[in-house]
């Protein structure tokens, strides 16, 4: 018998709420006890409002939010057409279908532990920057948890998030939203408060302050955590990736003489002009010096992409996106659904 | 728990030489090489398994946006994206011939000739069961009509296939000509052993906001629900033009829409987006019927095959 890797059942819908101070954005919980305990981040689920109707025909696909507990997990939506409008619609308690988990998720693989060998030996220390520009948080949300908990079984994550995220006077004291949105430089090379070698930086942009979910909450699970807006309504008046780049030589400019060896990765997801103005901004302006430093490898800055999917497994070919390739046309047709949706932004062949 | 009488219930079929366990397969396009759904479903009740279109070279396909979805339908537009014969025989057959399920492998070409060596190369693969010959796609050489169109063109393929190929040939149709059951025939008479059909239907959706059409390409063709009414009639009226089998396909989703199509007269039927929603639809399809026939004091598949018109 072999091992189940994917599941499509009819499951039941525990929560499906809007978020409250947003505009149109729901949380769903869906009781399944195979896709909480084995998703990783930046992997999603095709979900059928309408099982067994014909109208709308195909499921959609959603990026797994996070694990709720062992038996549920959640998924975190914007209504913004016809098929997520009537998702809204669906009440606790109704079966909706679901299969997934489905595609590769963000790559934690390239982040070091420990020591380096050999003389002149430095404290490797991961800084994990994450870049999400509204709903895009989705994908992102349970990555820091997961690389937190990675390789230690039995441990739970502790990602302490409440449907109603409401607006706490407590809560908001602790989140600068003066200024550039920043915090100040110096904690860059403080310690990280999470343990092991790991810092979390969070950038997160939207247009409004509406579409910037669990913006009193959610900086519990980082270091740092920059908010944008592009009406300045919250944090920096700006987009997420100019407020990053104000900020890079932090992560990027290696001093010889520390004590710790900087090893930077970027995960993000977000609308498609503000994931292709990151990797063209990565590419123009810093790729090479990070890379000759040693900070950046090849394999760090991972983009999850949205696109339309029919099927969702790889069969119908309907969501291809361009890779760069060394054959005569430099580039192959690689599947957003199964090949992706994260992929090494480097790769991406003219991306806008 | 299945009835005692049940298992008397036979489902296996005959497509010309090619025996079938289960009348249910998916359709070519829908199940790539078999190497994504073996994820979620096991093929074991899968009457054979269908690969998409193979040509000499391997096809990038078209540029996005490549499907739309419509009321009970989806138009795709992929561009034959494949990976070409020497990848097929090198990456692709292996895996496939090892579920001990006929394979058929659907192929296609840019010209006449094109066909004729494909079959050829084809068959001197181990593993594969049948053909399937698309001949929806364009003639490119003779100015980009569908093949499938011409009864000449359609004569002088399946004769020139079977001319170079000893395996189970299965010509699958386009739906969109003014009468189907004159290609079937001409079809059946140049050697064609089985017919399939349907093939997608030529269609568009335009984006009124961007005044432009959804799809790069414009048109694609519409498969799903939308156009099982269709499939149902296209079918019928091949069934009762021919005498050899036919596989009926067009927006199955259930095994009630199943029964329809052998009902119309197909032997065997596929099955393609209707399995995105529900990759366990072969499956369900199979058993379905056997409850049905059952239910019905039917002890074969082959009580219903064109009943209608008995």
């Amino acid at each position: 018998m072999k091992t189940k890797k994917i599941i499509n059942e009819n499951c039941e819908v525990t929560v499906n709420l809007k978020i409250k101070d947003t505009e149109n954005t729901y949380l769903l919980r869906i009781k399944n006890n195979f896709i909480p305990q084995n998703f990783i981040p930046g992997q999603f689920a095709m979900v059928k409002h309408n099982p067994g109707s014909s109208d709308p025909l195909l499921a959609r696909p959603f990026s797994i939010f996070r694990k709720f507990n062992e038996n549920e997990f959640e998924i975190l939506y914007r209504v913004c057409g016809k098929g997520t409008d009537l998702l809204s619609n669906i009440k606790k308690g109704d079966y909706i279908s679901v299969t997934g988990p489905l595609g590769n998720g963000f790559d934690t693989l390239y982040d070091f532990q420990g020591l380096k060998n050999g003389s002149g030996a430095k404290i490797v220390k991961n800084i994990h920057i994450l870049i999400a520009g509204g709903i895009g948080i989705a994908p992102l949300f349970s990555l820091p948890d997961f690389i937190k908990n990675k390789g230690r079984k039995g441990n739970e994550p502790t990602v302490d998030y409440r449907v109603n995220d409401s607006l706490d006077s407590n809560e908001r004291s602790n989140i600068n939203t003066e200024g550039n949105g920043r915090t100040p430089s110096n904690r860059v090379l403080e310690a990280c408060n999470c343990g092991d070698n790991n810092k979390f930086i969070l950038y997160y942009g939207s247009k409004t302050e509406k579409e910037l979910y669990f913006r009193y909450s959610i900086h519990s699970d980082y270091d740092e955590v920059y908010f944008a807006t592009d009406d300045g309504s919250f944090g920096y008046k700006g987009n997420a990736v100019d407020l990053l780049f104000k900020n890079i030589n932090d992560y990027c400019n290696q001093n010889e003489k520390s004590t710790e060896r900087l090893n930077v990765n970027f995960y993000a997801c977000g609308p498609k002009p503000m994931l292709s103005y990151l990797i063209n901004k990565l590419r123009a302006q810093n790729k090479s010096n990070m890379l000759d430093s040693g900070i950046l490898n090849e394999y760090a800055v991972q983009v999850s992409l949205e696109e339309h999917f029919a099927c969702g497994i790889g069969v119908c070919l309907g969501c291809v996106v361009k890779i760069n390739s060394e054959n005569s046309d430099n580039f192959v047709f690689k599947r957003v659904c199964k090949d992706g949706p994260v992929f090494n932004a480097f790769e991406l062949q003219d991306y806008c | 728990m299945e009835e005692k009488n049940s298992k008397d219930i036979s489902m296996s079929v005959k497509l010309g030489r090619l025996f079938l366990k289960y009348p249910v397969m998916p359709a070519s396009g829908t199940f790539g090489y078999g190497e994504e759904f073996i994820d979620i479903t096991d093929y074991s009740l899968f009457g054979a398994l269908v690969t998409k279109g193979i040509s000499l070279e391997p096809s990038k396909g078209n540029e996005m946006p490549r499907i739309c979805e419509t009321p009970c339908g989806l138009i795709n537009s992929i561009g034959l994206e494949n990976v070409g014969f020497e990848k097929f025989k090198d990456e692709k057959i292996d895996f496939l011939k090892k579920f001990n399920i006929p394979v058929i492998v659907n192929f296609f070409g840019k010209s006449v000739e094109d066909y004729a060596i494909m079959a050829g190369k084809l068959s001197r693969i181990d593993g594969i069961s049948a053909l399937e010959a698309n001949i929806s796609c364009p003639n490119v050489k003779e100015g980009g009509r569908a093949f499938g169109t011409d009864p000449e063109i359609v004569y002088e393929i399946t004769a020139s296939i079977k001319n170079c190929s000893d395996l189970p040939l299965i010509v699958k149709l386009t739906p969109l000509v003014s009468d189907i059951a004159l290609i079937a025939e001409v079809a059946e008479k140049a050697g064609a052993d089985v017919i399939s059909l349907v093939n997608t239907f030529p269609a568009a959706s335009i984006d009124i906001n961007k005044r432009k059409f959804k799809l790069s390409r414009g048109y694609g063709g519409l498969s799903g629900p939308a156009i099982k009414p269709i499939a149902v009639k296209l079918v019928n009226d091949v069934y009762k033009a021919v005498r050899i089998p036919v596989i009926g396909m067009g927006g199955i989703s259930s095994w009630e829409d199943a029964v329809e199509f052998f009902m119309a007269g197909a032997t065997s039927v596929a099955v393609g987006t209707g399995a995105f929603n529900n990759p366990y639809l072969i499956p369900q399809i199979t058993s379905g019927i056997k409850k049905f026939l059952q239910e019905n004091n039917f002890s074969s598949i082959y009580d219903i095959i064109g009943i209608v018109n008995n």
